[in-house]
């Protein structure tokens, strides 16, 4: 089996948290930090998303929207005095609830078609949020009512925020890892590989596959509520289907239902959506390319490569160390 | 009530055309069992490329000709190349894929056409005749004449030729089909042409009506969904039925209820379908139906 | 008296017009090792998916003595009834491993607060799960050193072995295998026969819908013939084998007179 035991890779998960924290808040400043920031919050939604599509099989497009129903419980629970953590855990709940819904509506079909359930939840939920003056503020959007502070440690500002936004991907991250290791996984594993396989296995898929989205959504509302704290603002613009697919190509660019891919490939992804695609139509096209020509070409994507680069490594590796040894 | 009438004519002419979407749609779906999220963007695309027709010279009806086919030849080309080497996947990885496409598709026409609105000739006048206090115009009229036309002939065509029984039997079991000595490559390639084609078609009927605009295609493809699944995911009739109900509907909720939530309904819609009868109006087909 | 492990009542399967099944009535006794022939479109597949409760039936599935019939299938796995496929349906990349572990689903706790919390606990776990699905291999006849190979890189009748370990390694009370030997060689028939007896002596109630039926011949305790969607006759495979009604309809006269 692998060099890290599960002891080493807690040690390596806590160890790489503390020692990113530290290098960003050293090295970077400005508008870097707030990318890093983006990055964050997008890595905890692709993870969302990872669980859904990457390990169910369930194609969703609306895990954007489901941000932004994070994102404005949150802002609407501030509004009533409700704490910044109470709020943010409502904001889970309430993603989650409504990502449950599709996975109840589409417990009737086969997973491939969920596609159209999330298209239908996406577009639905960005009609509400853009069109409803009253509760959401329409497209003008909604300034966060309270300063978002907790524990004493102010969020609002882009170092402020990296503090408890790196070590939470980390966080999540090995959540997620040990949430596919684990039965839970498994059964996601047997239901996204073949429906008979999983239920000879004894798998009951429907309420896996709910369970599934509901755990999807609920690290959406997460992502949403992050998204409000660090603005200290939201909107409904970044929770259309644009982001939505941005988020299915993160997916796609880890490759293989791979966690470490998709928070490397959301990190890649935010970056260039900030620097070389700032021109929203090129930007576009070269999403749309990129989903295209990735599917074809590397579908095992950033893991697979992964893949390939730690085979190298132990291959020279042994090379190496028998060099000393008798013919 | 006569509001309601007019409504519900002019509700019919775009139902028609839904309708055309939502054909193309369950014809590729009924064969492959791809669902085709760029549908909505082929049809705006052929709009786009029959006014470049129109812009160098060629005569309406040709230019317009000219568009659907090329639209048909596009849809060919995707399968082929973006499509075919996916078959062997996961059902879940074409139908990602057509999501690419359909984005790449509309920032395509971003990138050639612009961004901002532009129009395609219609085929017939837009000066409404009278008839007793109820507004039509001819262009509602050919729009609806053409639709229902385009899926008759489509419906004979699929009963009747080896090609439509073919395309009937390959989305029931691929191995079983090719046994009978059918081409299910050659099969599965027909049927994104003519997709494209019906796509192409609902297109250049549609958007003088509607305008074109590259965002127009998700639009259309929700509605061309929402039919197709009221309908009956996998009866061609039932894409007919579903298309015309759908539009209907909207424009109900438009009139009577609130204009900005009007397009909601289909998304409700789509919902309650799923929720209580997968198989919608019309449809027989299991395959969507969860067995296990 | 022995008990009844898998018995259906009339068991009817109508797709649209299509009667693919009619009426069929079987019973498998407890510890038989039980054979379903029939030339092609005789329905035995639909049979063994009607029980496993893949298609909708009218009539009666009992498991054990208890009617199974209104179940979900992952219900019906869940208490006792098993299965292999005719072409296992592996879509992923999966590793041996990973299949393993998906039909060891039912008998394995992992939760995932464990893993999180205990990480050394689940590794524990993890290693003697993976230990006993070495073994399992190895009980069947498979090379251990497989675990970590990716399974559609293997050849067809390792991949059925395969299945068959990931069906037993849930230790089901009745297994039902679907046309095990196709894609096998001769060296891999006779290895799965010898391992099927050795899991039958160990209790297990084994069904095999087959057209080899030299293979059956060899092994089966007991047979029924299905024709047309409807039960022909059972009993032991040489007095059925001997039937005139039998050999005619089956296609392959030969292979029944050879066997």
């Amino acid at each position: 089996m692998s060099f890290l035991t599960p002891s080493r890779r807690f040690a390596a998960f806590v160890a790489g948290a503390a020692l990113l924290v530290v290098v960003v808040q050293l090295t970077l400043a400005g508008p870097d930090l707030l990318i890093v920031d983006e990055a964050c919050v997008y890595a905890i939604a692709a993870l969302g998303l990872n669980v859904i599509f990457g390990m169910t099989g369930l194609l969703s497009v609306a895990q954007a929207a489901l941000m932004g129903i994070g994102g404005y419980t949150l802002t609407l629970m501030v509004a009533r005095h409700v704490g910044m953590l109470p709020a943010l855990a409502l904001a889970c709940v309430a993603a989650a609830a409504v990502s449950a819904l599709t996975g109840v509506i589409g417990g009737r079909i086969r997973s491939h078609y969920f596609i159209l359930i999330s298209l239908a939840l996406a577009e639905g939920i960005i009609l509400v949020l853009v069109n409803d003056m009253q509760l959401t503020g329409g497209t003008n959007g909604v300034a966060l009512a309270a300063s978002p502070t907790v524990f004493g440690l102010a969020l609002g500002t882009p170092d402020g925020f990296a503090y408890v936004a790196v070590p939470l991907v980390f966080a999540i991250w090995y959540l997620t890892d040990c949430l596919r290791a684990s039965r839970f996984g498994i059964a996601l594993l047997a239901i996204s590989t073949d429906e008979y396989l999983a239920a000879v296995a004894g798998i009951a898929t429907n309420r896996y596959r709910v369970l599934a989205t509901v755990v999807g959504g609920a690290y959406a509302g997460f992502a949403g509520g992050l998204l409000t704290i660090a603005d200290s603002y939201i909107g409904p613009q970044n929770f259309g289907l644009d982001t939505g697919i941005l988020l299915l190509l993160i997916v796609v660019l880890a490759g293989a239902g791979s966690n470490a891919g998709t928070v490397v490939a959301a990190l890649i992804l935010t970056y260039l959506a900030h620097g070389l695609l700032t021109l929203t139509v090129v930007g576009e096209l070269i999403y749309g390319l990129a989903i295209v020509i990735l599917i074809i070409v590397a579908p095992d994507g950033l893991a697979g490569l992964g893949r390939l680069a730690r085979r190298g490594a132990r291959t020279a590796w042994l090379r190496l160390t028998a060099r000393g040894q008798p013919a | 009530m006569a509001i309601l009438i007019q409504t519900l004519i002019s509700g019919a002419a775009a139902g028609a055309v839904y309708a055309l979407i939502a054909l193309g749609f369950t014809l590729i779906y009924k064969t492959t069992r791809i669902i085709n999220l760029a549908q909505g963007d082929l049809a705006i695309l052929g709009a786009y490329i029959s006014l470049t027709f129109v812009r160098i010279g060629l005569p309406v009806p040709l230019a317009l000709l000219a568009g659907i086919i090329c639209t048909g030849i596009v849809t060919a080309l995707l399968e082929r190349v973006a499509l075919r080497p996916l078959y062997r996947r996961p059902l879940a990885i074409p139908i990602l894929c057509t999501i690419g496409i359909a984005v790449t598709l509309e920032s395509v026409m971003q990138v050639v056409w612009g961004s901002l609105p532009l129009a395609l000739p219609a085929m017939a006048s837009s000066t409404p005749w009278n008839i007793g206090g109820v507004a039509i115009t001819p262009e509602q009229v050919v729009i609806f004449a053409a639709a229902i036309v385009v899926a008759v002939i489509l419906l004979v065509l699929v009963d009747s030729t080896r090609l439509g029984r073919a395309m009937r039997g390959t989305a029931a079991d691929a191995e079983v089909v090719s046994l009978f000595g059918v081409n299910t490559d050659l099969t599965y390639l027909a049927s994104f042409a003519i997709g494209g084609l019906l796509a192409g078609i609902a297109g250049v009927l549609i958007v003088p009506t509607i305008g074109l605009l590259p965002s127009r295609g998700l639009d259309l493809s929700i509605f061309g969904f929402s039919a197709a699944v009221l309908g009956g995911l996998g009866s061609l009739p039932g894409a007919i039925l579903g298309g015309v109900l759908i539009a209907i509907l909207v424009n109900l909720m438009q009139v009577y209820v609130s204009p900005s939530y009007a397009s909601g309904v289909t998304y409700v819609l789509m919902g309650i379908v799923l929720l209580i009868r997968v198989r919608g109006i019309l449809g027989d087909d299991l395959e969507a139906v969860r067995q296990v | 008296m022995t008990a009844v492990a898998l018995e259906t009542d009339g068991l009817t399967v109508r797709f649209g017009g299509v009667h693919a099944l009619e009426g069929v009535s079987v019973s498998v006794p407890q510890g038989a090792i039980y054979g379903l022939v029939g030339p092609n479109g005789s329905g035995k597949t639909t049979l063994l998916n009607a029980v496993s409760g893949f298609v909708p039936a009218t009539g009666q599935v009992l498991l054990l003595g208890h009617s199974i019939s209104r179940w979900a299938p992952s219900r019906r796995a869940a208490h006792g009834l098993g299965r292999t496929f005719q072409t296992p349906k592996i879509s992923r990349n999966l590793s041996v491993w990973e299949l393993l572990r998906i039909g060891d689903h039912l008998r394995r706790e992992q939760p995932w607060w464990k893993v999180a919390l205990t990480p050394w606990l689940a590794h524990q776990e993890e290693l003697r799960m993976r230990a006993r699905g070495a073994a399992v291999l190895e009980s069947l006849g498979v090379s251990p050193a497989l675990i970590d190979a990716r399974v559609l890189s293997l050849a067809q009748g390792v991949i059925k072995m395969i299945d068959v370990a990931r069906a037993v390694i849930a230790e089901p009370r009745v297994l039902l295998l679907d046309e095990p030997t196709a894609g096998m060689n001769e060296v891999e028939i006779q290895n799965l026969r010898a391992r099927l007896k050795q899991l039958n002596d160990s209790g297990l109630t084994i069904v095999i819908v087959e057209h080899n039926i030299r293979f059956l011949v060899g092994v089966c305790t007991e047979v029924s013939v299905l024709n047309l969607g409807r039960k022909l006759c059972d009993g032991t495979p040489d007095e059925v084998f001997r039937r005139q009604d039998v050999v005619d309809a089956y296609l392959g006269e030969e292979e029944v007179a050879r066997a």
